[in-house]
This record gives C-alpha cells, sequence and structure tokens, in this order.
C-alpha cells in the first residue's frame, strides 16, 4: 500500500482522536479506605443537603410532626448542612470493619452560626431497619429521618455542630451484625465517627470550638455513658453529658427482666442482644436453639437489624410480638413470676411477656435465674448494696454485668432524663439506680453540683428549670391516652419522653457552656 | 457484539470478494449536526428526594466536522466507516417543579460536559450507477459509542453534594441512514445524509462514594453534508 495506507491511517487517527479523555470532578475527594479506626473515607463528605435557616424552617412548618419541633425547639437561628460521613470502625469482636453517620454543620451569617462552634456526639436508640441513615433526611419517610430533623433543628440550627454514627451493621456498613448494647465497641465507634468528623471539618466549613457534649437515647443512652465513661479513661476531654432513657444497669435490668419484669419490646430487643454478645465473647450459647425455642431459633442471628419491617417479621411467624417467656412455669418455684403479678399496676404489661408463642425456652430462662439467685445483682430482686452481681456463672448475666455502667464516676457534669414509667426501659433499675451509685453516702457520690436528674413524668416544684418541659410531656402523655387508652401509654411512653429529654438536654449543655464549662 | 452484527460485518466481508469498482475508496470530510435526543430516566441511588427524585437530565444538540471513509465493493455496494472529530455535548439538567425551590432553580443548568466517540460501521446500497449524477443511499450498519471525558460543573457537584466523578456505560446498537449523493465527477461528489442509531448508556455519579444511576436512552437524528473524494 501507499499514500492511502496514509490517509487511512489519518483518518483512524482521526477517528481515534479522542485518546486522552478522563473525568474532571472539578474538585478534588481524598480517599482513605485503609479501614483503619477513625479514618474518614471520603473527604468531602457527601453532603445530603443544605438549607438556610429560613428553607429549614418553612420545611418544618409544612407538617404536623415538623411543626411540633418548631415548636419544641424553637425557630432556626442558623441553617444546616447535613452531610453523610463514613468511617473506619471496629466489629463486636475487634474485627476491622466500616459504619456511617451524619454530621451535620451550622452555616449562615447569624451570630453563633460561623467560626468555632460545640460539638454534639449523639447516640440513637433502637432501630431494626437495617437501613436506618440518621444523614437522609431528604423524605420524612426514610429510616432515620426523624432522628436526623430532630437533631438538626435542636442542635444544628441552633449553632451546635452534631456528629451522629448509625452504628456498625446498619447503612453502609459491611459489618453483618449490629453489635448492640457493647459498651467496648459502641463507645469505641462513638470515637471514631468524631475522629472521622473533625477530619471533614475543614472541607465542610466547620471549626471545633473543642467543647464536645455527649447525649444519646434509650440504647443510645447507654452508648452516650459508656462513652464519656471510656473518653475518660483514655484522657480525652469531654465538657458534659446527657444520657436519656438508657439500660445503664445491665446486670439490674436483664435480672428484672428474667424475673419476669419484661418489658414493652423485649422480643426485639432479645434477638440484638444475644447475637451482640455471642459475637463478641462466643459462650452465650453452643447454639441458638440452646437459648431459643425451634420456631425461631433458625435464622435468628441474622433477622435483626433488617430490610424488612419487624411488624412483617412478627406476622411471618418469625418472632413472636410479645410473648418473651413461656406461660408454663419453668419450675413450680417460679409460677409467681410466671407472670408476676406485683406491683398491679404493671402486671397488664407483665402479662403480654407470656404466652404459649413464647421466643426464649424455659430452660435458658431457669439457668439464669438460678444464677441470679446463687449471685444475686445488688438491686434485684432487692436493693443490697444497689450494685452489681459480684461473680455472675451464667454467660448472659457475665454479658450483662461487662457491659453494666454502675462502675464509674463522671468528672465533668451530667444529666440523667427519663420518664417514671418507662415500660420499655425501666427507670427505676436504670436512672435511679445511677442516681443512688452517684450520690451519698456512695463512694462514687458525684461532688455537689455535678449530677442533675431529670424525671419528666414527675411535678414541677417552684422555681423548676425544667417545668414547661414536665407540662409539654403530661400534655403529649395525656394525648396518647386520649386517642387509644392505656395500651396507647405504653406503647407511646417510651418515644414520648424522647424529645423532651432531649430538650432539657440541650439546655442543660447550655447552661453548662454559659458558665465556662 | 451480538451475532446479528457478526454475521452483517461476515456477510459485507464475503461481498468484498466480488468484483471491484475502478475508483474504490471515497473519503468523505464536512459537517454533522448531532441532535441526540435524549430520554432520560430520574436518577436513583441513595438520599435522593422521592421516588421518583424529580432529578434527570438532557444531552443538548452539537455540530462537529464529519470524516467517514468508504470502500466500494463494486458500483452499488460499499463499506463506510463514519466518524469525525469526537463532540462534547452540554448535559443540561431537567428538575421537577415539585422539588425545593433551591433545587427546582438548577432545571436547565449545564450539569457536564460530555464527549463521545461515536464509529459507525455502514453498509451502504447505492441506486443508479457508477455514471449516475444523483445516487440515492441506504445503509444499515452498527454504532459503538465511548463516552470518553467527562466534566462536573459546579453546578453539578453542589446538586450531588460534592466533588463528582461520572462514568457513562458503553453502547452497541443498530445504525441506518438514508442520503443522496452528487456526483460532480471522476473524483468529487457531495453527499448529504440523515442517520440514526440506536444508543443507550446508564450514566453513573459518583460522589463522595456514593453513586446514583440514570438511564439516557438516545433517538439521534444525524444530519450530514460532506464533500467526496475518490481515488
Amino acid at each position: 500500500m501507499n499514500k492511502w495506507t496514509g490517509l487511512a491511517m489519518a483518518s483512524a487517527a482521526a477517528l481515534l482522536a479522542a485518546c486522552g479523555g478522563g473525568s474532571d470532578l472539578g474538585g478534588s475527594t481524598e480517599t482513605d479506605l485503609s479501614g483503619a479506626r477513625g479514618s474518614l473515607m471520603y473527604n468531602p463528605p457527601l453532603r445530603v443537603t443544605a438549607l438556610s435557616a429560613a428553607e429549614f424552617k418553612d420545611r418544618l412548618a409544612a407538617n404536623a410532626s415538623g411543626q411540633t419541633l418548631l415548636a419544641l425547639a424553637g425557630a432556626p437561628k442558623c441553617g444546616v448542612s447535613v452531610h453523610h460521613i463514613e468511617y473506619g470502625t471496629v466489629g463486636g469482636a475487634g474485627e476491622a470493619t466500616n459504619a456511617s453517620g451524619a454530621l451535620i454543620v451550622p452555616t449562615g451569617d447569624a451570630a453563633g452560626c460561623s467560626g468555632p462552634r460545640p460539638v454534639v456526639l449523639y447516640a440513637h436508640g433502637t432501630d431494626t431497619n437495617r437501613d436506618y441513615n440518621i444523614a437522609d433526611i431528604t423524605e420524612p419517610t426514610r429510616p432515620g429521618a426523624s432522628e436526623g430533623t430532630l437533631l438538626a433543628a435542636l442542635y444544628a440550627a441552633q449553632g451546635f455542630i452534631v456528629v451522629a454514627p448509625n452504628y456498625a451493621g446498619y447503612d453502609t456498613s459491611k459489618l453483618g451484625y449490629h453489635p448492640y448494647l457493647n459498651a467496648d465497641q459502641q463507645s469505641k465507634e462513638m470515637i471514631d465517627a468524631l475522629a472521622a468528623a473533625r477530619k471533614a471539618l475543614p472541607k465542610v466549613g466547620g471549626q471545633d470550638a473543642g467543647k464536645l457534649l455527649i447525649t444519646g437515647y434509650s440504647e443510645g443512652g447507654h452508648v452516650a455513658m459508656a462513652t464519656h465513661r471510656a473518653m475518660q479513661a483514655a484522657g480525652m476531654p469531654v465538657t458534659a453529658a446527657a444520657p436519656m432513657s438508657g439500660p445503664y444497669a445491665l446486670g439490674a435490668f436483664g435480672d428484672a427482666l428474667f424475673y419476669g419484669n419484661v418489658d414493652y419490646g423485649a422480643t426485639v430487643f432479645a434477638p440484638l442482644t444475644s447475637t451482640s454478645y455471642q459475637k463478641a465473647y462466643g459462650n452465650i450459647y453452643s447454639t441458638p436453639s440452646d437459648m431459643y425455642e425451634a420456631a425461631y431459633a433458625n435464622g435468628i442471628e441474622t433477622l435483626l437489624p433488617s430490610t424488612t419491617p419487624v411488624a412483617t417479621l412478627m406476622a411471618e411467624g418469625k418472632l413472636p410480638q410479645t410473648a418473651l417467656f413461656s406461660s408454663t412455669p419453668p419450675a413450680p418455684a417460679f409460677a409467681g413470676i410466671t407472670p408476676p403479678t406485683t406491683p398491679a399496676e404493671l402486671a397488664p404489661l407483665f402479662a403480654l411477656g407470656f404466652g404459649t408463642n413464647n421466643l426464649i425456652k424455659n430452660s435458658a430462662r431457669l439457668a439464669y435465674l438460678q444464677d441470679a439467685m446463687a449471685n444475686p445483682d445488688g438491686a434485684v430482686p432487692t436493693v443490697t448494696t444497689g450494685g452489681q452481681a459480684a461473680a455472675p456463672q451464667n454467660a448472659m448475666r457475665k454479658a450483662f454485668k461487662t457491659n453494666d455502667l454502675r462502675n464509674w464516676a463522671p468528672q465533668r457534669p451530667v444529666m440523667l432524663c427519663g420518664g417514671n414509667a418507662d415500660p420499655t426501659v425501666f427507670y427505676s433499675v436504670n436512672t435511679a439506680l445511677m442516681q443512688g451509685l452517684w450520690s451519698a453516702p456512695s463512694p462514687l457520690a458525684l461532688p455537689a453540683g455535678l449530677l442533675t436528674v431529670l424525671d419528666v413524668d414527675s411535678a414541677a416544684s417552684a422555681g423548676d428549670p425544667f417545668a414547661a418541659v414536665k407540662a409539654g410531656f403530661a400534655q403529649a402523655k395525656a394525648g396518647l391516652a386520649a386517642q387509644g387508652g392505656a395500651s396507647a401509654v405504653v406503647q407511646g411512653y417510651h418515644t414520648t419522653v424522647a424529645p423532651f429529654c432531649s430538650v432539657a438536654a440541650r439546655a442543660f449543655f447550655q447552661q453548662v457552656l454559659a458558665s465556662g464549662g | 457484539m451480538n451475532r446479528f452484527i457478526t454475521r452483517t460485518l461476515a456477510g459485507a466481508a464475503l461481498l468484498a470478494l466480488c468484483g471491484a469498482a475502478s475508483a474504490q475508496w471515497t473519503v468523505r470530510g464536512g459537517i454533522t449536526h448531532i441532535a441526540p435526543h435524549s430520554s432520560a430516566s430520574d436518577a436513583v441511588g441513595p438520599m435522593l428526594p422521592g421516588p421518583p427524585s424529580g432529578i434527570s437530565l438532557e444531552v443538548e444538540n452539537k455540530a462537529t466536522a464529519y470524516l467517514s471513509l468508504a470502500y466500494a465493493l463494486n458500483q452499488n455496494m460499499e463499506l463506510e466507516l463514519a466518524g469525525g472529530l469526537p463532540p462534547t455535548h452540554d448535559v443540561n439538567a431537567k428538575i421537577a417543579s415539585w422539588l425545593p425551590p433551591h433545587i427546582a432553580a438548577v432545571d436547565g443548568q449545564k450539569l457536564a460536559e460530555v464527549r463521545q466517540v461515536a464509529p459507525t460501521l455502514f453498509f451502504n446500497y447505492k441506486f443508479g450507477d457508477a455514471n449516475s449524477q444523483w445516487r440515492p443511499f441506504v445503509g444499515l450498519g452498527v454504532n459503538y459509542t465511548k463516552f470518553d471525558k467527562r466534566t462536573s460543573t459546579a453546578v453539578n457537584n453542589a446538586l450531588n453534594g460534592g466533588p463528582t466523578d461520572i462514568r457513562l456505560s458503553d453502547s452497541w446498537g443498530l445504525a441506518g441512514q438514508v442520503g443522496l449523493s452528487y456526483r460532480i465527477n471522476d473524483r468529487w461528489s457531495i453527499t448529504g445524509a440523515v442517520a440514526t442509531a440506536r444508543v443507550k448508556t446508564k450514566l453513573t455519579t459518583s460522589t463522595g462514594g456514593v453513586q446514583r444511576n440514570i438511564d439516557i436512552r438516545f433517538h439521534p437524528v444525524v444530519l450530514t453534508i460532506a464533500a467526496g473524494y475518490s481515488f
């Protein structure tokens, strides 16, 4: 061939003139996929949404729950920029894994919205939806959207930076289970989420003022307290903490449960707890059918969290609605607590926890009870020391003791908040026990003024700084009763306490910050 | 490549073996106008409104230089490899009006520039004979489209929530054209044609580790006018 070859090749070259193409991002994203604890996988992290104060206010005012939140939290002073962070952390057996969460930064020109801001580190409550994502507030129906919107309205829109993990096992986490009520793992994850968020701050227009406020609700109350304990032990600065409605005294709470004081939600908490502790300690059972009835044992380790709604799982027979224990006593001696009939006002609640379609085998309940009687907790069934059992032998009781928080004293201000009639996380064996542990004549008694305890379901005293919160809760509780009577109150009490305790926590934090904390 | 396309090319190769015209090669150069007529789905992926998200796009028209090389199998049949200077198209936002005002305001703004390389191999049948002055033709062929250079705009980065990488999957599809050649002399000719092809792609954005997708179908109308030199 000749010059035509050259022409043909020139033609081909023109057709292939595209070589050297690629993607121009118009900016750059740093990635760190090492999986190291506290590493931020993508920097800047994805911004889910950014709203000015006026836009956020309009959004809240557009529906009933938003209006309630607006009334509770106040009109947004700052805009909010909500980010989805992904970070390296560890699982319940120390295995390297990843997890995600929210970083919410206040924006705008109003005073207290820019420059160095205090950080709120928030731990969310039990959720059964594996897709839970507290950063996804784009639609109110998304799992995590209501708690995310609460944090944005209550804290970010009032000038706080918010860091809130989704927890390992949820959203984009590759961990195949959730290390539920594992104080060690959950406090490590909170510390890792905070470290990752701090790496993101320069790229998302945030500045850390060096003030750290730790809080959380329900499961998150336990996580918040465990995190404060861990950070204090490691010499990391904490300004104040406000754990809310948490199962702090797990040994006492667990014993109360097995003694028949079954709480509302127990059939959901049980598989989350046993799987978490089995992964961490390996000795809760040899096989799930040691603990769970045959109808439920198969697959129970991967049942929750799930993308299937828990109501559907229950309708499919994978979990009983409320029956934790068999209505046949595990031994004749225990007939009186199968179910317990005292106190009388709680008898209907406890009765729900028993049935013929029960979740936990009598053999497991019996072994637990025998150990509880041989190695009793200091608070259940009667208050002796108020402290943990000295030497439990039963594997589940040992796991509860490992994660029981009745063994430390905070050195910074703490507010414990809850409702005394909470049927889901009992107040008397959790909040009241911690209060006793941290008050004279306990050896762990705190100096005056360090501990504030708020029961939102109590009468306001003269000059009570929390009078409005108590009045608000009373009104909300009355609303539940008017809608559906006593059972509506049982079902809604625990979630109804949450926003009121949260508002009180914010006021507590603002007071600590104002007094130079 | 599917089997139909393989057989088409094999058939064309066989035809090349029978008979040869005296002037076998033709180079054509000119201008082509590409109207993509894109039809894009709403974006799907994590942390988007909806579903439907109400966030979609449109690929805009572009003109560019045209170049093709044709080999005459006989006086009625030719194989033509058509291409040209790879055009860069604007990709504009199509945002539903029901989205919040600060998102709806992005409607019509440029989200990206995307360059496509889209060689098409045609088997053309030309009516008339070597001496006819006007020769209509029809062509059937195969298009391959690759989107090689993609640039995300600041508007797109703001919409997605961070620096955004854009990828589009390659496309293989049938193509067709109809046209008319005017013979000036033994060497020179003018050709006008209108072509189309079945082109589809999956556009994937990646922002802060989060991926979103939009499926795009094209019904492109490509108008070309070119001068041809045969040798």
